[in-house]
């Protein structure tokens, strides 16, 4: 049986682990960009995300921005 | 000029004010429509207080202000330590972004639709702002960020801010009270930006119009006899509960009403007639606390063996900056107008930032049994500011008119402060003042109008 990832976004519980997601954390985004979390406010809301990977935009890599809730695949360490 | 048609019919603004009887209609303190004209064209112009830097240490550390009747996020940036205000005011549908009063954030984020602003402002994300079906090209982030106050200062500390573009510099608007505001804000040795302010700060709301306490009290030294009547015959003016020593060592000076009518400030004041500091004192019935204001006293003589004291007011008195900001050497009260007949006073009660632990409490301590709303002193005051409000605004009370003719005709200029007119110390200069400033602000279409910009303006209406 596979690990339960400790980061799981879905369902009505994955509101509360993105609040609390910490730092440190790999994002992966819906179109396949992928980083670390630098800083979360814990609202609820963006989270600042420094890109090492962005197929569709090469250019964004080492940038961070901040990801809204609803642009990411998964999270994991 | 705005005709105000109301009560007494049709009427300028400035007839409101009779010089030649030293008295001012009750419309003004209960007309509706002169308040939302004063938010227009005073709190939209002036130079308002925010607070002070020691509430806000570290990057990203906010508090949430009031200017006029409308709140500001004043936040330290994270990344270049800058302070910054802006209104509390989602750009998108003008949610309040911030419903803390301090904090510290990485971002402020509005619950309405998550439109996200750094500690710079700057609009950094919208919920589904990437999605295919939303935005598209229709938000240009980099025009709707938070709307930031035109100009910014950190006085010695002290935190101020307009929403004018074209109001004149903060130290021209303050004219010859700079070093006094200066003077406040100095440690007890005598060290610029010395102070530090207790919080969470006293703040409470009065049923009153903002100039009853923001014009009335800016000087009112007739009011205390009667108002403090009792916590005088307690004993409870006797400040820290000690009572007063008298000082062996004379230190000359003189103490007036004053009153600047081209810019508004005034209050009480004292002027220094030479260099050095007056004598320390005991005064505290803590252990330790007379000794060492006696030691900061000391080291402040020697900062100023060759420095005359800028003017300023004494012992419980205060002057003020107009619009609303009463200052003393401890404390730092301003009034927020929240309608016609609801204002909201904030206190930050200030302590010499390098005192010890024992010194701070016991200025704490006082500050607390003096101050705000179950203080021994103000609450005295609130009883009269609650109950000017209600007997001034029936239809036969606001066609009166109230009285402000204490001393008129009897100061003089005095070169110590240039532009502003000295008065004995129980006269009411400093109010008269305040309505000079208030009808020029309330006439002016612009800065343009109004001194020190435009000097040829200033005038005298008393």
């Amino acid at each position: 049986m596979a690990e339960a990832n400790k980061y799981d976004l879905s369902g009505q519980g994955g509101i509360q682990v993105w609040t609390n997601l910490p730092d440190g954390v790999k994002i992966t985004l819906l179109n396949g960009a992928h980083g670390e979390v630098i800083a979360n406010p814990h609202d609820g809301g963006f989270i600042l995300v420094k890109f090492d990977e962005f197929p569709t935009d090469p250019s964004r890599v080492g940038t961070q921005e901040y990801v809204f809730f609803n642009e990411v695949r998964s999270a994991q360490d | 000029m705005v005709d105000i048609i109301r009560a007494r019919g049709d009427y300028s603004i400035a007839e409101y004010i009779d010089g030649e009887k030293g008295t001012v209609s009750r419309e003004l303190y209960v007309n509706p429509d002169i308040f939302e004209q004063e938010m227009e064209q005073i709190f939209q112009r002036c130079w308002l207080f925010l607070g002070h830097e020691s509430q806000l240490p570290n990057p990203g550390d906010f508090i949430v202000s009031r200017m006029g009747t409308e709140e500001v996020i004043v936040v330290r940036d994270r990344n270049d330590n800058k302070i910054r205000a802006f209104l509390n005011s989602c750009r998108h549908r003008g949610m309040k972004v911030c419903r803390y009063d301090e904090g510290n954030a990485l971002v402020f984020t509005c619950p309405f639709h998550a439109w996200t602003y750094d500690t710079t402002g700057s609009l950094v994300g919208a919920g589904f702002y990437n999605h295919p079906d939303a935005y598209t090209d229709t938000l240009p982030r980099e025009n709707w960020g938070l709307s930031e106050v035109a100009q910014f200062k950190n006085f010695y500390g002290s935190l101020w801010a307009t929403w004018d573009p074209k109001a004149p510099s903060f130290e021209d608007y303050l004219g010859p009270f700079a070093e006094s505001l200066r003077h406040c804000l100095q440690s007890s040795d005598g060290d610029d930006n010395g102070l530090e302010f207790f919080t969470p700060f006293q703040r409470h709301r009065l049923p009153t119009n903002w100039k009853v306490p923001g014009f009335t009290s800016v000087t009112d030294l007739t009011h205390t006899a009667m108002t403090h009547r009792s916590s005088q015959a307690a004993g409870l003016h006797q400040d820290r509960g000690q009572g007063k020593e008298k000082p062996t060592i004379p230190f000359p000076q003189e103490k007036y009403a004053i009153g600047d009518h081209s810019l508004g400030h005034g209050g009480m004041c004292t002027f220094y007639n030479q260099a050095g500091v007056p004598q320390y004192t005991n005064e505290w019935f803590e252990p330790g606390v007379d000794d060492y204001f006696r030691e900061a006293t000391e080291r402040k003589a020697q900062k100023y063996v060759d420095r005359v004291m800028a003017p300023h007011g004494w012992g419980g008195g205060h002057f003020a900056i107009f619009p609303a900001v009463m200052v003393d050497s401890w404390r730092l009260r301003w009034y927020h107008p929240h309608e016609t007949g609801m204002t909201e006073r904030w206190t930050l009660s200030g302590v010499d930032k390098n005192a010890p632990k024992e010194v701070k409490d016991a200025v704490r301590h006082y500050s607390e049994r003096f101050n705000g709303p179950i203080g021994f002193f103000e609450s005295d005051d609130m009883e009269n500011w609650n109950y000017v409000y209600p007997a001034s605004q029936g239809a036969r009370a606001r066609k009166l008119d109230y009285f402000f003719r204490n001393g008129i005709g009897h100061g003089k200029y005095d070169d110590r402060l240039p532009g502003v007119i000295v008065n004995g110390s129980y006269t009411e200069e400093a109010q008269r003042a305040r309505f000079s400033r208030w009808l020029a602000f309330m006439e002016a279409k612009s800065w343009d109008d109004l001194y020190p910009i435009n000097k040829s303006s200033a005038r005298r209406i008393w």
